[in-house]
């Protein structure tokens, strides 16, 4: 008797049916048992997933303990379910859904199989007999071998069919044990090692030959029948898209336009024939491939569900497991053609946790974040949720996502909004894969076949990274957790205890930013020339945001604070505003992670009026040392594109080491090339001297524009830069005159420094003598060391000398608004040392910012008592060798100030010191004529502790001496014995001729590798110039995204718990975070930080402390960035150190090895050091003792290698050696 | 697979040194005759080492994958090595040597290395880090089924060892620099080590393959072998996932069901049963009613 499906619900109702699955197919066949016939869901599951979340709609589980295989014991799983009085098994797919003894053993043990019956199912499902049957039925097969072959058989079949031919393992199938062969001498060699590979796949060697089809599209046919002969074929599926045979895409109906109606028919009809000829019921799949003429070639049957079946389902809205499971107990079936008529289009996305661009290496993980797509025309079939730990001992689908609708642009459509909203986060994903091939055109022109992924490389292209919100969050994490941003380099300068700052909320000042026009004519050098030498007044240049107080606030203003008070400044009526190089440049990148030009770039869009001035340092460019001409014009080139007025000088005033950067400048007609004259004011450099650089500099640009000195000096702006502020007013007003009557057309720019506290009355003076622009800065942020204020400085220049200026005051006060409301925290925590006048500055001409960053220095290395001594040594040094006060000369001489002064302390004390300066007086102050013999043996400790860098200045390698090199003594005391050969050596030559040019195509690719991805114009030049800090600043980028998106207080500060951010991501979409709680470290001194970001929950582990004592050891984590922290590659047994302390180690060196499952990996040294110390070290042949290591345990920590011996070139390990422990020699440095 | 069957040799074979006297001829003789069976080679002689990378660099090549062979050496890793280091050799290129006089086994143990065997080291493709702990295993398994192709059924015994009848016959070693691994290869074809020169403990007595009736040569069967282990590798590396060959390999695992004391290990030693291979190629032990998973140590069978 027919059961209808209504009898069939009343008959299972209750009844309990088991999944002998897991993952996807146990939940989708769960939620099939449970709708209509509320039948009892019960769901097998090892250990690893019993408490998985698919396993949430089972009512029971049937639990098969802790081996992972065990959903391959079919006959535990009978007698597990025998004992649990279960009265249906359906397999699912994968695992044993083709084991055709499962039905037998099934009915032996009197429980009802959901599937097909064993005869059947083995005959279809076995490759050969479906083949029979086939041809028998006249369905086109491949054409190849009736069943397995020997070798020879195998030639002979090649040779009818011809090359390229397939050998297929018998036992294989789902595109498993498959080898192409396209040549025949390939053939014998191939099919032997195919038979031991299937043996070893499949336990079965034999191989049967096909031809092998190029350029065909799988499509294929979902059957379904019941016991009575009753058959229903659905429209096809076209599973083209794979890789490695592995369907990853699966369409119905088929978009590609050689699918016919026909054709449709054509194979319904063979599939109908199939199943009917063996007297099959439940589903089957008839699997063809169709070549480009629309010729099919039957391939193989699947007797079980498919994963692909919800396409069909979306496509007919019907229930194909409902039916699988009636039709098992014995319903007619219920689809025919009157009723099931297809109405959609559908698609289905694999969702896999494995990396595509890792050769979809699978991916296991704990899920941070889960977020399914939604709403109309989607379903998703997954396994997973946030949360859950993604195993690895099975396969890696985790969820099946499928959209549908009326046609394929809107299928299509929808698909690739679902794989937008899709959000997996932890593991890797296939979702930015699958968007890919949905955007790519051939794709959604249907004209594709199986090699499609194969031949189509550019689907591996894309960046996967979380959204930048959440990246961001991230970093906002790591500061709450520690108090304290390790980004900004100024070490741990507040606790997360201490008190805040407070929130910064900044009230910014109305005011119409439309109203103000600059009078600048920009992009064109002459006519802004023109209009400066012509207005009849004075100009005013701004450095509030970049040299204001150097190397402490200033030179760190973040980009996001540019951004605030930057409209008001550019409404102020200034000729220009400084707004990147010098120290700036590199601080971007080492504590901003900033792009330097890519700020630049944001600057003249949100201040698109007033010109912008850059700094640079001749051949040190934005650096420290001496660079190649190449690099200066490719700095130079980037540069020209960003700024207007580029301001150039050396510490020498050695001119022609200005030349390549000249030449980059003038070649562009907008920008404007300002060579500057190095000021000092001390013995020698008097106004006639500097009469003379100006000489050398209009020569220079003479040389470089092909016009006279005369013309040349209508073509720039000359900068005066007193960067020590230390010129008198006197002397500064006597050197503009000379200037101005020397050449009328020259416009002079003056800058200086409040160093001396005498910087109203000496820029008074300057424009007084008719200097057209002057420095100064807005007053919220003026410090000592820094300019002037500009509002002062302009009413002393109006009312006192009765010049006349063109400022918008208004807007100043506005900015000075914001301004007080941002310098606070730049104050607290990037200028916590000396910030007043000094007027003894005249005498050590130490730098403003210098002077507080060295105080700092003294009092960190324990010797701010001598800091008095140090000054004194300064003033008296600098009559011995005289340059000019600025970067990187300030440095040098500031290094030679401590080092003489401690090194001298180390010996003797406090007397020593004051014995080194008493010398140092009467050197100074006595002609040599009548220097008594013993001081002038005593003065040759003077310079004894100086290091390299002074040294080569007084080779010259930095460029010319500006009043010549000092006498031989001094070479004598910094030299030692060979210090005839170091006079020798001297030269006065520009380094640049010696310099050679840099490999930029080499360093390049270095870079691209070291990135993984092409590097960008911008990223290069930021290597080129800082290589360590860009690198640091391109990763933060990709780790956390533009952290100018923070405010100001969570910069430095981070958030407390239960503090509101909201800030806004790059695509100025906000977002809300919120911290609920920062967890006190634990033994590994991570601290859990948990928080919400817009509605999610999150929690972020931060390491705020050393690690304690383990179970296995104590554990330092090294920094995996950081190329002097030796890190262990993985987990595994360290079995040998090749370095202990105070070694020197080359970079590629071998450090020690580690044994990992008997692969032995050398670690290497990244970079030429010196072992700081060994934290843990094995030697096996010795003890026989191998030491674990966890990854990214840090082994070796190297540091630089401090100095080379003079005497034998060997590294000396440690700063405080007086002796090389190689050779014994003395050391002159340190 | 590509340009399989090309080949290259490398000295001028017998000019180097003259064949240390105590040493069986035949074995020598063999490696003549195959080098005239095998045929045509290319010759980069006299024997000098700039010559030899010159030499490869202009030869190999990805459609020519070639074999180094070299008279005596070191060992075939110290000079796959120096290929290695000078960019002379890519993945599949690979050396072999007739005879070493420093070979190494793991933690830089001696490898006996008299002419007749098979000394040889390959340079392996970059994997994934999903393969990159499984490199053992891989080539372990390749040279398993590799000579299973040839009719020969060894067992690995875990994690690098092949046993052929309860010996060993030979035995792999992954080396890794800079990214880039190395595979060292050594099958006793004529020739084991005798008891005495066996190190202290060792697991199992060694013998030879031709002990067992196999006569191989060692260019005939390197040339069979490294061309498997790309089409191992296509197969497993490049188109499954670890566990897919864990699996595979899960049959072939020496002393599955034995009881063995597991020593050299970073902790102390341990003794268990052996159940089989863990996902993450480590090898599970059961030690009275717990199961661990091991990843390193030296196995040997239980004395009762």
């Amino acid at each position: 008797m027919k059961n209808s499906f209504e009898d069939i619900v009343e008959k299972i109702r209750g009844r309990r049916i088991l999944v002998a699955n897991r993952g996807i197919p146990a939940r989708r066949i769960v939620r099939s048992i449970r709708e209509v016939f509320q039948a009892v869901p019960i769901m097998t599951a090892t250990d690893v997933d019993k408490t998985a979340p698919f396993t949430s709609g089972a009512q029971e589980l049937l639990l098969l303990g802790e081996n992972s295989r065990a959903y391959l014991d079919v006959d535990r799983i009978i007698a597990l379910a025998k004992g649990r009085k279960i009265e249906a098994i359906h397999p699912g797919w994968g695992f044993v859904s083709e084991d055709e003894t499962f039905p037998k053993r099934c009915e032996e043990a009197g429980i009802l199989f959901i599937g097909p019956p064993t005869e059947p199912m083995r005959f279809l499902g076995n490759k050969v007999e479906v083949r029979k049957l086939a041809q028998k039925l006249g369905v086109p097969v491949v054409p190849g071998s009736e069943g397995a072959v020997s070798v020879e058989e195998a030639r002979r079949m090649a040779h009818e069919l011809g090359f390229p031919v397939m050998l297929k393992a018998e036992g294989g199938g789902g595109g498993r044990g498959i080898y192409e062969v396209f040549r025949e001498d390939q053939l014998e060699d191939a099919f032997q090692k195919a038979s031991v590979l299937a043996q070893a796949s499949f336990g079965n060697p034999r191989l049967y030959v096909e031809k092998l089809l190029i350029g065909v599209r799988h499509i294929e046919i979902q059957v379904v029948a019941d016991r009575y002969g009753n058959v229903f074929t659905f429209d096809e599926r076209d599973c083209t898209v794979q890789r490695n045979h592995q369907k990853l895409v699966e369409i119905t109906p088929s978009p590609w336009k050689g699918m016919t109606s026909e054709l449709r028919d054509r194979l319904k009809d063979y599939s109908k024939k199939l199943v009917l000829a063996v007297g099959y019921y439940s589903l089957a799949t008839v699997e063809f491939l169709v070549d480009q003429d629309g010729t099919p070639y039957l391939i193989e049957v699947n007797t079980r569900l498919q994963v692909e079946h919800g396409v069909t389902e979306c496509r007919y809205g019907v229930d194909i497991v409902e039916e699988q499971i009636a039709i098992a107990f014995g319903s007619k079936l219920r689809f025919n053609d009157k009723n099931t008529l297809p109405f959609n289009w559908a698609m289905q996305c694999r969702i896999n946790c494995e990396d595509p661009q890792s050769n979809f290496s699978p991916n296991a993980g704990i899920i941070t974040r889960y977020l399914s797509p939604g709403s109309q025309g989607v379903r998703v079939d997954s396994c997973v949720s946030a949360g859950y730990e993604f195993p690895s001992q099975y396969d890696s689908a985790a969820a099946l996502l499928i959209a549908y609708g009326k046609n394929w642009p809107k299928i299509l459509g929808i698909m690739d909004r679902c794989l937008r909203e899709y959000t997996i986060g932890g593991v890797k994903t296939t979702i930015p894969f699958h968007r890919k091939i949905v955007a790519h055109p051939r794709f959604r022109a249907g004209d594709f076949d199986t090699n499609f992924v194969s031949n189509t490389p550019e689907l591996m292209l894309y960046k996967d990274r979380e959204a930048e919100a959440l990246r961001l969050s991230h970093l906002v994490a790591e500061i709450s957790a520690r108090g304290f941003n390790p980004f900004v380099q100024l070490g741990v300068y507040r606790g997360r205890t201490d008190k805040c700052m407070g929130r910064f909320a900044p009230v910014l000042p109305a005011a119409n930013f439309d109203e103000h026009i600059s009078p600048y004519p920009r992009g064109d050098r002459q006519a802004l020339l023109d209009f400066v030498r012509d207005s009849g007044y004075v100009h005013f240049m701004d450095t509030t945001t970049r040299d204001i107080t150097q190397s402490n606030s200033g030179n760190r203003f973040r980009l996001a604070e540019d951004a605030l008070i930057g409209p008001y400044l550019d409404n102020c009526g200034f000729f220009s505003l400084e707004n990147g190089g010098g120290a700036h440049f590199h601080v971007a990148m080492l504590a901003n992670m900033t792009y330097p030009f890519t700020e630049a770039e944001k600057w003249n869009r949100f201040a698109p009026k007033t010109l912008k001035q850059i700094l640079i340092r001749s051949t040190n460019v934005l650096g420290y040392k001496p660079q190649p001409k190449n690099l200066m014009r490719l700095t130079g080139e980037m540069i020209c594109e960003h700024y207007d007025v580029v301001r150039c000088f050396d510490f020498l005033n050695h001119i022609e080491n200005m030349r390549p950067f000249a030449e980059v400048v003038m070649s562009h007609q907008a920008a404007l090339f300002e060579p500057a004259i190095s000021l000092s004011w001390a013995k020698g450099f008097d106004v006639p001297h500097y009469m003379g650089v100006l000489e050398e500099i209009l020569a220079m640009m003479a040389s470089v524009a092909g016009v006279s000195k005369k013309k040349a000096a209508t073509m720039i702006s000359l900068g005066l830069k007193d960067m020590a502020g230390v010129c008198p007013p006197r002397f500064v007003r006597a050197l503009v005159i000379a200037i101005r009557k020397k050449y009328p057309m020259l416009v002079v720019h003056y800058h200086r420094h409040y160093t001396d506290g005498l910087f109203v009355p000496a820029v008074g003076a300057a424009a007084e003598a008719g200097a057209h622009i002057i420095d100064t800065a807005i007053g919220a942020s003026v410090r000592w060391y820094g300019q002037g204020e500009v509002l002062s400085t302009a009413a002393f220049i109006e009312d006192e000398l009765g010049l006349k200026t063109n400022l918008n005051k208004d807007m100043i006060r506005s900015c000075n608004f914001v301004l007080k409301q941002i310098m606070p925290y730049y104050d607290r925590y990037t200028a916590p040392y000396f910030q007043g006048i000094d007027y003894d500055v005249v005498e050590h001409g130490m730098p403003g910012g210098a002077t507080s960053s060295s105080q700092e220095g003294a009092l960190k290395q324990g010797y701010i008592h001598l800091l008095p001594y140090m000054l004194r040594f300064l003033a008296g040094t600098r009559k011995i060798i005289r340059y000019h006060d600025v970067t990187p000369g300030s440095q040098i001489t500031w290094n030679t100030a401590f080092l003489a002064v401690t090194g001298a302390f180390k010996q003797g004390g406090e007397r020593a010191v004051r014995r080194l300066l008493r010398v140092l007086e009467k050197v100074v102050t006595t002609p040599e004529k009548s220097l008594p013999e013993e001081t002038r043996k005593e003065r040759l400790m003077i310079y004894r502790e100086s290091n390299d860098a002074f040294r080569q200045l007084l080779l010259g390698k930095f460029g010319r001496l500006p009043l010549g090199f000092p006498p031989d003594w001094v070479y004598e005391s910094a030299f030692g014995p060979e210090f005839k050969q170091a006079i020798r050596n001297r030269t006065e030559a520009s380094p640049l001729t010696t310099l050679k040019d840099m490999d930029i195509q080499a360093e390049k690719a270095n870079l691209s590798t070291r990135l993984g991805r092409d590097a960008s114009a911008e990223e290069l030049v930021m290597y080129l110039n800082h290589p360590g800090d860009a690198l640091k600043t391109i990763e933060f980028k990709r780790n956390f995204g533009d952290p100018n998106n923070l405010p100001l207080d969570v910069w430095f500060e981070g958030l407390e718990p239960c503090q509101d951010l909201v800030f806004n991501d790059s695509d100025g979409k906000p977002h809300h975070m919120l911290i609920l709680d920062i967890s006190h470290p634990d033994h590994r001194g991570m601290s859990v930080v948990r928080y919400v970001l817009n509605s999610e929950h999150f929690s972020f582990q931060v390491k705020v402390a050393e690690a304690l004592v383990g179970t296995s050891g104590p554990q330092i984590m090294g920094d995996k960035g950081n190329p002097y922290h030796v890190v262990a590659p993985s987990n595994g047994d360290l079995w040998v150190t090749h370095v202990k302390q105070g070694d020197a180690v080359r970079q590629g060196q071998e450090i020690c090895n580690i044994s990992i499952m008997k692969q032995e990996k050398a670690v290497l040294a990244q970079v030429d050091g010196m072992v700081l110390r060994v934290l843990k070290a094995a030697d096996y042949k010795e003890d026989k003792k191998m030491v674990p290591v966890k990854e990214g345990e840090l082994l070796v920590e190297l540091g630089t290698i401090p100095t080379v011996c003079a005497g034998c070139a060997k590294p000396v390990p440690m700063v405080e050696c007086n002796f090389c422990p190689d050779c014994g020699c003395r050391l002159k440095s340190n | 697979m590509k340009g399989l069957g090309i080949f290259y040799c490398s000295a001028d074979p017998l000019s180097r040194t003259g064949i240390p006297s105590g040493t069986k001829v035949g074995s020598d003789e063999d490696w003549q005759s195959d080098i005239i069976r095998l045929g045509p080679w290319e010759k980069c002689s006299p024997w000098v080492e700039t010559k030899l990378i010159n030499w490869s660099r202009s030869s190999f090549s990805p459609e020519r994958i070639g074999v180094v062979l070299c008279q005596e050496c070191s060992s075939a890793l110290d000079l796959a090595w120096t290929l290695v280091g000078a960019n002379a050799a890519e993945a599949w290129n690979s050396v072999l040597c007739a005879r070493q006089t420093m070979g190494r086994g793991q933690l830089r143990r001696q490898w006996f290395s008299p002419a007749g065997n098979l000394y040889a080291a390959v340079v392996l493709p970059s994997v994934s880090p999903s393969w990159a702990n499984f490199l053992p295993l891989f080539v372990g398994s390749g040279v398993l089924f590799g000579l299973q192709t040839l009719g020969v059924s060894c067992q690995i015994k875990w994690p690098n060892d092949l046993m052929l009848h309860r010996t060993k016959v030979g035995g792999v070693l992954v080396e890794e620099r800079c990214g880039v691994a190395v595979a060292g290869i050594g099958l006793n074809l004529k020739r084991g080590p005798d008891g005495e020169m066996l190190r202290e403990n060792a697991a199992f007595p060694a013998s030879c393959l031709s002990y067992h009736g196999y006569a191989f040569t060692a260019i005939g069967l390197w040339t069979h072998l490294v061309d498997f282990l790309q089409v191992w590798y296509e197969r497993t590396v490049a188109a499954g996932s670890p566990s897919a060959l864990v699996s595979l390999i899960h049959d072939h695992i020496a002393l599955l069901g034995c009881r063995v004391v597991v020593s050299d290990r970073g902790a102390s030693s341990v003794s268990g049963r052996i159940l089989g291979l863990a996902q993450d190629g480590g090898l599970r032990l059961a030690v009275g009613h717990e199961e661990i998973v091991i990843h390193s140590g030296s196995i040997s069978v239980m004395q009762s």
